[in-house]
């Protein structure tokens, strides 16, 4: 299964100077939108379920267009800034993601046959504790949850989370580790098969 | 496989969705363009521009007089029979459609260059003894090209705020010149200053360009026609979009069909439910300026928009008025309220050169001044833009 992984950052060097022009040009904004919109999407709807996910994907993209004139590119990047706007929506919609993950939990494996057996073996053991990791993912607390997810659904660093949240950069380590003993606690602390390395740096 | 790994495996694949990403896409163009001050392609600056969009029929009793009416017996039209220079004595209709004839003779070339300055005006300081600043202002030099394959090109500055006149630049100087002005501004204090670049939001001092490459047209002029579908609820931005979505050839019509290009350049009142009813005749007045000057229309496109303004029944012609850079020129009027909480009462004052009939520039002179204008007399230029080049040119792109 492919991670949503970065997409759009190296070659986008210039949303800067975009961002920049459409402060005259609006319409040069939608460069930005084209861009980003696919990860934003993603991120939203996997974590509020497709059906709250529009608003909050529209909204994300309106609010950084009415915002474009303050946009800070010394402080954060574009794309960071957009999903530092997406989670503070997200934060408004909690029931709706404590639900969506309650879904995932319920979720039917989708097995697939290709690949090496000992892979397949492991899905299938990571897919019969789906329940367990949904659960733990909605019993975090929402500044945890949001590191975590920023760290594995959107691939962001450590210094790109503290600005996208606006927190210091020691508080998304301890939150990340925090969030991440609870969830290897959810799935017994003792499984094989999980990397039990501190190593939240990464 | 690690903990976080499990976590996206969790959430697993988010299918795409194309069409909600339309649907966005054509919202932001939407908001784009009611941020794009009302201009066709808004390449306008966006600075906080003052709010004097005029609604329905705010001033359309107040400006029923129709300019005066003395025509001295010569058809206005006749090819070959120059208007005479005493600009007073002709009507609005008539000073207008002599333009549109003079602008159906001027040759096209590969770029239409418009340079010009601008700015808009705040009054700081008590009403009495106070004095009036220009701020925002800037000075831009804008190139569209003929062609669909050659790029356009923007270039502009910030010149830096100043006092407006010369008894505005005494009072400043008695007031210990300061550098910096705090002035209210539609909804927020703005800090203006009088080094360029240096007022928040608005460009470096010097120039700086920007341009639109033709696949970047080609990428515009595809939104615009996805959002023919997204604009169903207000008819104003609909003929924003559809003017965006022509091609060179179906604006070339306009000329000879001047009923449609009216509801384009003009738009409101017709259909739809969100409309709010037809615009002011001082915002006709700056939608025919915007287009006359940012538009790269044939002299067929351009004369007929000069037929259309004389067809409007609310302009007044003023005679012979001074724009902001000093230039005399013959003046065509029509009168509003500022909607920025001011409710300053303006005349919005479209300058034509007396010669030429060429466009000199778009003025908003003070008529009452209210709110945050108080203490600017009557006659104060509230907002400038003033038109020191203009026209069709085969010359490559560059600032002044």
């Amino acid at each position: 299964m492919t991670a949503l992984s970065r997409v759009g950052d190296p070659a986008r060097t210039d949303d800067f100077t975009v961002i920049q022009l459409s402060r005259d040009e609006p319409e040069r904004f939608g460069e930005i939108f084209d861009a980003y919109f696919a990860e934003i999407h993603r991120y939203v709807v996997s974590r509020l379920g497709p059906d709250a996910a529009e608003d909050v994907v529209a909204e994300t993209f309106l609010a950084a267009f009415r915002k474009r004139t303050l946009y800070d590119a010394d402080r954060a990047g574009v794309r960071t800034w957009l999903y530092g706007i997406a989670t503070n929506l997200i934060g408004n919609h909690r029931r709706t993601e404590v639900r969506a993950l309650r879904a995932l939990g319920r979720r039917s494996p989708e097995l697939r046959v290709e690949g090496h057996d000992d892979r397949v073996a492991a899905q299938v053991s990571a897919q019969g504790l789906r329940p367990e990791l949904a659960a733990a993912i909605a019993k975090l607390n929402k500044g945890d949850r949001d590191v975590l997810l920023l760290v594995a659904l959107a691939g962001l660093g450590h210094d790109e989370i503290a600005v996208a949240l606006e927190i210091p950069y020691g508080t998304v380590g301890s939150r990340l580790s925090r969030a991440r003993k609870k969830l290897r606690a959810a799935l017994g602390g003792t499984n094989p098969m999980l990397d039990l390395e501190e190593n939240d740096r990464g | 496989m690690d903990d976080l790994r499990m976590v996206r495996d969790l959430y697993g694949e988010v299918p795409p969705a194309p069409q909600l990403e339309d649907k966005i896409r054509g919202r932001l163009a939407v908001l784009g363009m009611e941020h794009g001050d009302g201009r066709a392609t808004g390449r306008r600056r966006m600075v906080p521009r003052r709010r004097a969009a005029v609604g329905l029929g705010l001033v359309a009793t107040a400006a029923t007089v129709v300019g005066v009416a003395t025509l001295g017996g010569t058809s206005p039209a006749a090819p070959g029979h120059p208007a005479p220079a005493k600009p007073v004595e002709l009507s609005a209709r008539t000073i207008l459609l002599t333009a549109a004839e003079k602008a159906a003779a001027e040759p096209m070339g590969r770029y239409w260059r418009v340079d010009t300055m601008g700015g808009q005006s705040y009054h700081t300081g008590p009403a009495t003894g106070g004095y009036t600043v220009v701020g925002y202002p800037t000075e831009e030099s804008s190139w569209r090209a003929l062609s669909e394959s050659d790029t356009d090109m923007t270039y502009d500055r910030d010149l830096g705020a100043r006092p407006l006149t010369a008894a505005d630049k005494a009072a400043w100087e008695k007031a210990g010149s300061p550098s910096t002005w705090k002035v209210w501004s539609n909804d927020h204090y703005a800090m203006l200053s009088t080094k360029p670049g240096a007022t928040y939001g608005t460009l470096p001092g010097t120039w700086s360009q920007s341009s639109t490459t033709p696949a970047q047209k080609k990428k515009l002029k595809k939104l615009a026609a996805q959002m023919k579908e997204m604009c169903k609820t207000d008819a104003k931005i609909c003929a924003k979009v559809e003017f965006n979505a022509m091609s060179g050839a179906d604006r070339q019509k306009l000329a000879s069909d001047p009923a449609r290009f009216k509801e384009l350049l003009f738009p409101g009142g017709a259909k739809g439910t969100a409309v709010k009813g037809p615009l002011g005749p001082a915002t006709q007045l700056m939608a025919a300026y915007g287009f006359l000057t940012t538009q790269p229309a044939s002299p067929q496109v351009r004369a007929a928009a000069f037929r259309l303004v004389a067809g409007l029944p609310d302009i007044r012609s003023i005679g012979k008025v001074q724009d902001a850079d000093g230039r005399t020129g013959v003046g065509l009027a029509a009168r509003a309220t500022m909607q920025d909480g001011s409710a300053t009462i303006f005349d919005e004052v479209l300058v034509l050169d007396p010669m030429t009939y060429k466009v000199l520039g778009d003025q908003r002179v003070v008529v009452k001044a209210g709110g945050a204008d108080r203490g600017m007399k009557p006659g104060t230029i509230l907002y400038q833009d003033v038109v020191l080049e203009a026209g069709w040119t085969n010359a490559s792109p560059h600032h002044p």
